[in-house]
């Protein structure tokens, strides 16, 4: 009764909200926030869970037999979690009641529509973390389009939000179909999707080639990485505020944890073979990412692109070929998840009092919003990733573990990190200090429901970047295995 | 308010009487249809009656009796269910046939039905225009088919498919090849498959929605299942050469079909080219050429058929709502066009998916990675156009409203609309059985 007390509430909350009629706004927030809130509390079990599995020294908590609903329609999947999943279960869960909650004046028609929508949301990203088969992750992965396509669509803003609902649709429907074709693949030759059996054979390496090839077309679309990039920052930009703070928060992540839980682990030597590549991609991608930013006035696409470099040292780090790179990556998925999407918070709560995100209409702001400001300040500072903070944590071992991996590539990326101080803090002065801005009112400061998200961000924020030790311990065990492997690849 | 009629009631209304036919017809092809016990091939062999025949009647009865729900919006339905009788006849004996001339009779009683079902709005210009066309280039199709039967005749001598099959097994005689060629080639004109489809745009541009939905989804079921019957019976030609063929048909019409749909503003012009486009993706089905491309094309195309009635007779409904000002919110119609329009594009949980997927493991299987690539290029430009519904219907304020009498044919057709939604919602939990049921039934 863990996982299934998850679905079941999930399923039980889709079900209250199309029962309560769509004029009874101020029910239907309430129920969805409360909803959210428990099941976030609910999600606590599944620690136990995995917690258990590491004690007894298993690399997966799995359940024994497939659950009865699949069993009575005729499948044999298996459910199974890890630290590894857990985390980003756990991340995906948190963002639904903040994206309710900040979501609760911006949003204003259609609030039934737009809770069934994250809902549907949510239940499609439990199962991805929690299914250890290909076809049904490959199912799950794709169905998250099915709510986002329609939040960017109907609660975004402006004309654009079409052109980038089509982008962000059409860009991973294309990715992840090429994966599909690799999957049949597998399915065809192996006669099975279930990653446990699949962990223990092996692909000839003429295979694999390929097989990576098709994987990480879709994963690094969803990543993104360079040359697929495009819908992010159009994505984030046109849709509403929650719809950002998800997409920034949990859906770039997927594409980081196929490449940790398939990419890896299934096609080792594939992945040894193609290092130099990604290396390459991601190098450009990230100084690519990191000159854009500089250059840019819609604030939603500064965090946007620098989202793109961000994510971008996770694929360094993932491909570094040591423990602290895979580590410092998933530590980073995991801080970015608050960061940006705490980033992105804070300017939908800006854009809730101004009705603008050009960067050239503000100024000064700390002297209208004090307490705003504070907040904004340790962000941005998290997000460049300044000691003390999350992200400091991952920056920090994937530059340990590039370091020892290839040393040109730990050089370049390390002085990408430069450019990423320069434009956060360039953000940063812009936006708060300096005169202030003539299209400036005296506006209210953070409220009450605004200032409990951002206060819990913060807390996540310091806390994963003071005492980092629990996830890590946590993680690393997996994370060796992950490593085992690609090194038993390496004397093949 | 509309939808209360007063001019109706169950001894007078002629629809009352027809629908209650089709429901005394449904019923004892489906109890023939469980017990499937007595097939037989009747006078002389030309007119076969088994499990697959059987199969197909049962559930083109079903499209069609739900059809008649809606045809009550039709000005003349008495004409219309005249025609629809007849219609229904035309294709029992076609699914039936098993001897060219029966086949061809009864190809033609159809096609005669649909050129008076397009040319049916007589005040409208478009609607003679499109019935001319229509008849003049089927008949041209009817006529190239006429060629290959004839030609086949005079080869061998005989008109029977039982006999043929004894041809098609001893040799391939250029000749008879040739003739087989025409037939086909007849078969993909009614079907409308590039490079033969000269004739769908225009004819849809001109017909009322009913007609196009009878086109569509109706028209299809009996031509595609004695198409699938003979191919896989009497064509049994070399696997290269029925692939061949096929696949370059198939990459045509995806090229045509797709193509043509992405900048379409006429929204039945767009139907004809997604029509064009899925007649693609059968035709790979069927040039995978072995038993399990063989489930994938059948179940392709039951899909095709039910999420292409879901969408099609959404429009539909929306027009006829809309043209009455109805300003209650009608949340089944949100909810199913959602459902159709994310499942036709090949979104995981919903049935679209699972058309496609078979159809790539088919491809896959048989080694044939190039036109799985092919199919992924297409399916996401196809992507494009049928997201285009679910933006104007939902991403500039829902303008779409109304609600349903509680008349009863308003009720049936909802729960029609709402079945086949719910079919393509849940089919992800039932579809292993459905396959299982498929390939037992195929006998692979």
């Amino acid at each position: 009764m863990s996982w299934q007390l998850l679905i079941g509430l999930n399923l039980f909350a889709l079900l209250g909200i199309s029962v309560i009629p769509s004029d009874k706004v101020k029910e239907l927030k309430r129920f969805g926030l409360w909803m959210s809130v428990l099941l976030m509390g609910s999600s606590w079990l599944l620690y136990g869970r995995c917690e258990e599995a590491l004690q007894e020294g298993l690399l997966f908590w799995l359940e024994e037999k497939s659950p009865f609903w699949f069993e009575m329609f005729g499948f044999d999947f298996q459910i199974g979690m890890d630290f590894l999943s857990y985390y980003l279960l756990w991340l995906s869960i948190f963002l639904i009641p903040v994206s309710i909650l900040c979501s609760w004046e911006s949003v204003v028609a259609r609030w039934k529509e737009f809770l069934i929508c994250l809902f549907l949301m949510e239940f499609f990203l439990i199962n991805v973390f929690l299914v250890m088969d290909l076809f049904l992750f490959y199912c799950f992965f794709e169905a998250v389009l099915i709510p986002m396509f329609l939040i960017i669509g109907i609660w975004g803003s402006r004309e654009r939000k079409i052109h980038a609902a089509y982008q962000f649709f059409l860009y991973t429907l294309l990715g992840s179909l090429f994966m599909l074709l690799g999957i049949i693949y597998i399915y065809l030759e192996k006669g099975t999707g279930n990653l446990l059996l699949l962990y223990e054979t092996s692909f000839s390496v003429k295979e694999q080639i390929y097989l990576w090839i098709l994987f990480f077309f879709s994963f690094a679309i969803k990543i993104p990485m360079v040359p697929v990039h495009l819908w992010l920052p159009e994505a984030h930009v046109e849709a509403p505020t929650a719809g950002s703070v998800l997409l920034a928060g949990i859906l770039l992540k997927l594409g980081g944890y196929g490449m940790v839980r398939f990419l890896l682990p299934l096609f080792p030597i594939a992945t040894l073979y193609f290092q130099p590549i990604v290396y390459v991609l991601s190098l450009i991608g990230i100084w690519y990412s990191s000159l854009t930013t500089i250059r840019q006035i819609d604030l939603k696409k500064i965090i946007a692109y620098s989202s793109v470099g961000h994510m971008n040292y996770v694929v360094l780090g993932l491909f570094s070929n040591s423990v602290e790179g895979v580590l410092g990556s998933y530590y980073m998925m995991i801080s970015h998840g608050f960061v940006s999407s705490g980033l992105f918070l804070c300017i939908g709560i800006l854009y809730d009092r101004y009705h603008s995100r050009n960067l050239f209409y503000y100024g000064g702001l700390v002297q209208l919003m004090p307490l705003y400001t504070t907040v904004l300040f340790f962000l941005t500072f998290a997000n460049f990733g300044f000691p003390g903070t999350s992200s400091f944590v991952g920056e920090f071992l994937i530059l340990l573990g590039l370091c020892g991996s290839n040393s040109v590539v730990f050089f370049i990326g390390g002085l990408g990190l430069l450019l990423s101080t320069v434009y956060n803090l360039w953000f940063l002065n812009r936006l708060s200090f300096g005169p202030l801005s003539s299209f400036l009112t005296a506006n209210m400061d953070v409220n009450k429901r605004e200032s409990l998200i951002l206060i819990l961000f913060l807390v996540l924020v310091f806390f994963f970047g003071l005492f980092p030790s629990r996830l890590i311990e946590t993680v690393s065990w997996n994370v060796g295995a992950l490593d085992y492997w690609l090194n038993d690849a390496l004397f093949v | 308010m509309y939808g209360i009629e007063k001019d109706f009631s169950w001894e007078l209304s002629i629809q009352g009487k027809v629908i209650l036919f089709w429901v005394v017809l449904l019923l004892i092809f489906g109890w023939s249809w469980v017990n499937q016990t007595n097939w037989s091939f009747l006078f002389l062999n030309s007119y076969v009656v088994d499990g697959w025949v059987i199969t197909w009647k049962v559930f083109f009865l079903f499209f069609i009796f739900f059809f008649l729900f809606f045809l009550k919006k039709e000005k003349s339905s008495f004409e219309w269910f005249t025609l629809v009788l007849l219609f229904q006849l035309a294709t029992f004996v076609l699914l039936s046939a098993s001897h060219f001339l029966v086949f061809y009779l009864s190809l033609e009683l159809s096609s005669f039905i649909l050129y008076l079902l397009v040319g049916s709005r007589r005040e409208s210009l478009d609607s003679t225009e499109a019935g001319l066309k229509f008849f003049v280039l089927g008949s041209f199709g009817s006529i190239l088919l006429l060629i290959g039967v004839v030609l086949c005749y005079g080869i061998t001598g005989t008109l029977v498919f039982s006999e043929l099959i004894l041809w098609s097994e001893a040799g391939y005689s250029p000749p008879y090849l040739i003739a087989l060629f025409f037939f086909l080639v007849g078969i993909f004109f009614k079907l409308g498959v590039a490079p033969f489809h000269f004739w769908i745009p225009d004819v849809y541009h001109g017909s009322s929605w009913s007609v196009v939905y009878f086109l569509v989804v109706i028209s299809k079921i009996g031509m595609f299942g004695f198409f699938l019957r003979f191919v896989y019976t009497v064509c049994i030609i070399p696997f290269e050469w029925i692939s061949f063929l096929f696949f370059w048909l198939a990459f045509f019409s995806l090229w045509i079909g797709t193509l043509g749909a992405v900048n379409q503003v006429n929204m039945k012009r767009l139907i004809g080219y997604s029509g064009i486009s899925h007649m693609g993706f059968l035709m790979f089905g069927i040039g995978i050429g072995n038993g399990f491309g063989l489930m994938a094309t059948l179940s392709y195309f039951w899909l095709y058929v039910s999420l292409n009635s879901l969408w099609i007779l959404l429009l539909w409904w929306n027009q006829v709502f809309s043209l009455h000002k109805l300003k209650e919110f009608f949340p089944w119609f949100g909810f199913l066009l959602a459902v159709a329009m994310f499942s036709i594009t090949g979104v995981p949980p919903l049935s679209g998916f699972f058309m496609k997927y078979y159809l790539w493991f088919g491809l896959i299987q048989i080694g044939n990675y190039l036109i799985g690539f092919l199919l992924v290029l297409f399916s996401v430009v196809a992507a494009f156009y049928y997201l285009r519904l679910i933006r104007m219907f939902f991403f500039s304020g829902w303008y779409w409203s109304g609600s349903i009498s509680d008349s009863w044919r308003e009720v049936g057709s909802l729960w029609f609309l709402i079945f086949v939604g719910y079919f393509s919602l849940f089919f992800f939990f039932f579809q292993k059985y459905v396959y299982v049921w498929l390939l037992e039934g195929i006998g692979v």
